[in-house]
């Protein structure tokens, strides 16, 4: 890339030049006229994959993968290649509004950033003389931009800091600290020989660079074991795709472990050194025989074996994927936990195609720099989610916490209520099941403000909408992107904000001042930020923007084990080991070794309902986008054709979908895809919003239907034991 | 518009698609769409997603850019033609908007462009193609299914693919002769 204004960190580039990987010299010279390229990141979705955004007279263009990462090669996905959509969408939050309506109409009136700020500060102060700050929650989807909510809700002092994860990846997480002793581990795609994936879709819940990974793994002849009781475009990768009973891939994995142990196919060196509690894992999957699990699964007693037998084979290079999203059966927890005993077995931490510790900047000495605050208040009040608390949810990291706790504690008061909640990024009315419940809590709140780009679910809802701007229009401050090695990336403004919207920088320290907190927010801008942050690497904003991304050029991509089977490999366990079993779970009064909890099955007349991911939208943000809402626009009830006859409903007909006296109405897919007991959608449709305006009242939402069901360990909401009734609309 | 490999042969542009290594993605489609602002409602490339009863693959659909292309036989301005280096494309001024080229694709490729006024479909990016770099759909393609070959070039690796058999036309029997080639699996 020909840096021809590396002071202003945007480098030029001639029209019509867009490979941008290394454009020969020549060719530039050709053409007149330039395109602004300004490397970035994306926020499409959580995956945050590097960007370079062409801009020409102050408008993107076009966005596309930055070819020198080499995890994505230049690709992104439809998502990211539908920034701009969003960008210039009509219907994003363009000033802040204030509700003159009732709430959940829609009503607002435009204010100024001055008013909003004191509307929402004078009731903060208020509500903090009254009930103390822990009265305040704020739930955000994490972002680079965390840390100015989370400075914000620790300047005022609560504890009640809440994620979307327990909605989401919670229970992986949770089990991976216990087994593992961290979240923060990896798997080295492309590089895995066999690999088997309980349910997470690699394909349409998608991350690029875990996606190209496994593609180019398939296409070098590796293998891909899919379970899902749904047909996803991953079983249409996959070598192999098994359709278990929902709920039941607890099951299937304890069999492979019990079979992997009987015929001795595990790494027995690794078990003795890096592992403890083997011999309790023997005794628990003992019983549990490929016949008995093909009773529950469904699936061949042969196949569970052979399954096992060539993951035990392929070793150290089978992965069994711990998934994403979690937020599923009540047994979920014990899943995780056991497809991380298959990896112990198999042996595959820190080798090449297997699992990886994050190798973060921290490892290596020197961590990103941050800006000066004065220390935070001492907080005096529990969480009103328990989060981190011994008899509730010890294990339930405090920066997450339980999102599902905000209706709960609202309408019990127990332990106390929250009467404020700022929710930034992040629509509770979309990932909290039991939605008219949380609607209900909303009414009782004295405050509740919206930080968005659009007016979401619970935004019409709102006290006040702050419009944040998009991440093509402001700097965020550096985030980690470490992999096999530390990784730094940045993610710079390549346009300003549009109308009266502002970064999240500049709402939280305005917001602070106005509250009589400005002390924690004592800088100038986000320059200011990223400058102390690479202060540290002796590295300048300039020099980063120049590729996007930077490593310490002493890190090199490392697996512990690759040359010495036996190198020391410190997992921060209470064992220093990975616990297969948990003398932790047994203190706390929970289930220490693997055991199996069947599924209820569905009563008679009754479907279970299951919801997934498709490839153009992430959760419930983007159905609204126009080009994505072009390719998607809706979902639909995907049933079979046996009870779908049974019930006189054809190919697109409208149904009812009923549970416990609530229903929603949407269109049947009748499709052998999907098994006979089990009615599938894509979830983040059901939006009501009439900011919403493409996605209004389309679809199905099945957070209009679930209720709020708590996984007692890990804290995540359980999303896959909903029965429900379909009839012809 | 440069035409010649550096060698001095004139290039022969093919677009191979691997399905085996589509994810069904989509990221082509909407590339496509940016790239080229084709107007809200139409698209230049989409993906037909796979199906219990018909095709195991997803499959990437955009203009076939026939060697024997009806288009351009009906197209009474010659408005449409094929490039030398086998990319069918339009000339906006010479179009009289008959639309008779919409018609006549057996393959649904073309759409009306309201604003253009004209009949627009995929030109496999031509001006990027031209300038040596890739197509937009190519370019951002997140299982790297796509390719451009140049049938000139006896070394080029994508080319072999179609030589081979491995890839091969979708409905060869409408008789145009795509230069779309498609791998599929077992």
């Amino acid at each position: 890339m020909q840096v021809a204004a590396a002071g202003t960190a945007v480098a030029a580039l001639p029209v019509g030049v867009r490979e941008l990987a290394h454009p020969p010299a020549a060719e530039a010279a050709q053409s007149p006229g330039t395109d602004k390229v300004v490397t970035s990141v994306c926020e499409m979705c959580t995956v945050r994959c590097p960007i370079l955004v062409r801009v020409r007279d102050g408008k993107v263009v076009r966005i596309q993968g930055n070819p020198r990462e080499k995890s994505t090669q230049g690709a992104i996905c439809a998502r990211g290649n539908a920034g701009i959509s969003l960008l210039e969408d009509p219907d994003r939050v363009r000033t802040p509004l204030i509700r003159v309506g009732k709430r959940g109409e829609g009503t607002f009136r435009k204010a100024t950033w001055e008013e909003a700020y004191r509307y929402i500060a004078d009731r903060l102060n208020v509500i903090r003389g009254s009930y103390g700050p822990e009265a305040l929650g704020v739930g955000r989807r994490p972002s680079a931009g965390d840390a100015f909510l989370l400075t914000f809700a620790k300047a005022f002092g609560t504890p009640n800091i809440f994620s979307h994860e327990s909605s989401c990846p919670l229970g992986r997480n949770v089990a991976m600290e216990v087994t593992l002793g961290t979240s923060g581990v990896a798997i080295d795609y492309s590089k895995v020989d066999y690999l088997v994936s309980f349910g997470r879709n690699h394909m349409e819940t998608l991350a690029v660079p875990q996606a190209q990974g496994i593609v180019v793994g398939l296409s070098r002849g590796a293998r891909l074991v899919y379970l899902d009781p749904r047909r996803s475009p991953t079983s249409t990768a996959a070598t192999t795709w098994l359709q278990p009973l929902p709920g039941t891939d607890l099951a299937f994995a304890l069999a492979m472990l019990q079979v992997m142990i009987a015929e001795n196919l595990y790494d027995q060196a690794f078990v003795k050194r890096y592992t403890m509690g083997f011999e309790q894992l023997a005794a628990a999957v003992l019983t549990y025989t490929p016949e008995w699990a093909a009773t529950e699964t469904g699936i061949p007693a042969g196949t569970i074996r052979q399954v096992a037998r060539d993951f035990g084979t392929a070793r150290p290079r089978s992965v069994a994927d711990f998934g994403w999203f979690t937020s599923t059966y009540l047994n979920d927890f014990q899943l995780r936990r056991a497809i991380l005993a298959l990896n112990a077995l198999a042996g595959n931490l820190e080798v090449p195609g297997g699992m990886f510790l994050l190798k973060g900047l921290k490892g290596y000495g020197t961590e990103l720099g941050d800006w000066k605050k004065p220390a935070f208040p001492a907080v005096k009040a529990g969480r009103v989610d328990g989060a981190g608390v011994a008899g509730r949810f010890p294990l339930v990291p405090v920066k997450d916490g339980l999102c599902q706790a905000l209706p709960e504690s609202v309408l019990t008061g127990k332990p106390y209520p929250l009467k404020a909640y700022i929710a930034h990024r992040f629509d509770p009315l979309a990932a909290i099941p039991d939605q008219p419940r949380t609607i209900e809590a909303f009414k009782k709140l004295d405050l509740l403000v919206s930080v968005d780009v659009y007016m979401s679910d619970t935004g019409a809802y709102a006290d006040v909408i702050l419009p944040e701007c998009t991440y093509l229009e402001r700097t965020d401050p550096v985030m980690e992107a470490s992999g096999l090695a530390p990784k730094i990336r940045y993610r710079q403004q390549a346009v300003p904000p549009q109308g009266n919207t502002r970064p999240s920088w500049q709402i939280y320290k305005e917001l602070a001042e106005a509250t009589g907190l400005g002390e924690y927010f004592a800088y100038r801008d986000i320059d200011e930020i990223v400058t102390a942050q690479l202060a540290p690497f002796g590295l300048t904003a300039a020099k980063l923007a120049e590729s996007g991304q930077w490593t310490p050029p002493t890190a090199k991509p490392t697996y512990l084990r690759k040359t010495d089977p036996t190198a020391p490999v410190k997992l921060k366990t209470a064992s220093g080991k990975i616990e297969l079993y948990s003398a932790e779970l047994a203190k706390m009064g929970f289930e220490p070794a693997l055991a199996y909890t069947a599924p209820p099955a569905p009563p008679e007349g009754t479907f279970r309902m299951i919801q997934g991911k498709c490839a153009v939208h992430t959760n419930s943000a983007t159905q609204n986008i126009p080009v994505l809402h072009e390719l998607r626009p809706s979902n639909e009830l995907w049933i079979h054709p046996v009870p779908a006859g049974r019930l006189g409903i054809k190919d697109g007909d409208s149904v009812i979908v009923r549970t416990a006296g609530r229903e929603q109405r949407g269109l049947a897919k009748v499709t052998r895809d999907i098994l006979e007991g089990t009615v599938f959608t894509y979830h983040g449709w059901g939006r009501t919003s009439p900011g919403l305006t493409r996605v209004k009242g389309k679809g199905i939402g099945f957070n209009a239907l679930m209720p709020v069901i708590t996984d007692p360990v890990s804290g995540s909401l359980v999303m896959r034991e909903t029965f429900v009734e379909v009839v012809k609309s | 518009m440069s035409t010649l490999t550096k060698s001095g042969a004139r290039h022969q542009y093919a677009l191979v698609v691997d399905t085996t290594r589509c994810i069904g993605c989509e990221a082509c489609s909407v590339a496509c769409r940016v790239e080229n602002e084709v107007p809200d409602g139409h698209w230049r490339s989409r993906i037909a997603p796979p199906t219990s009863g018909g095709s195991k693959a997803p499959l990437k659909w955009s203009c076939m850019h026939c060697a024997d292309a009806p288009c351009v036989q009906v197209c009474p301005t010659k408005a449409t033609y094929r490039r030398t280096d086998g990319i069918v494309v339009i000339v906006a001024d010479k179009c009289v908007g008959c639309k008779y080229c919409i018609v006549a694709c057996p393959y649904g490729a073309r759409y009306f462009d309201d604003k253009k006024g004209i009949p627009d479909k995929c030109d496999l990016c031509a001006g990027m193609l031209d300038a040596g770099l890739k197509p937009a759909c190519v370019q951002t393609c997140v299982g790297r299914a796509l390719a451009v070959a140049d049938l000139a070039d006896p070394h080029d690796k994508d080319a072999a693919r179609i030589r081979s058999g491995e890839a091969r036309p979708l409905h060869p029997e409408l008789g145009t002769k795509p230069s779309v080639y498609y791998v599929v699996g077992e």
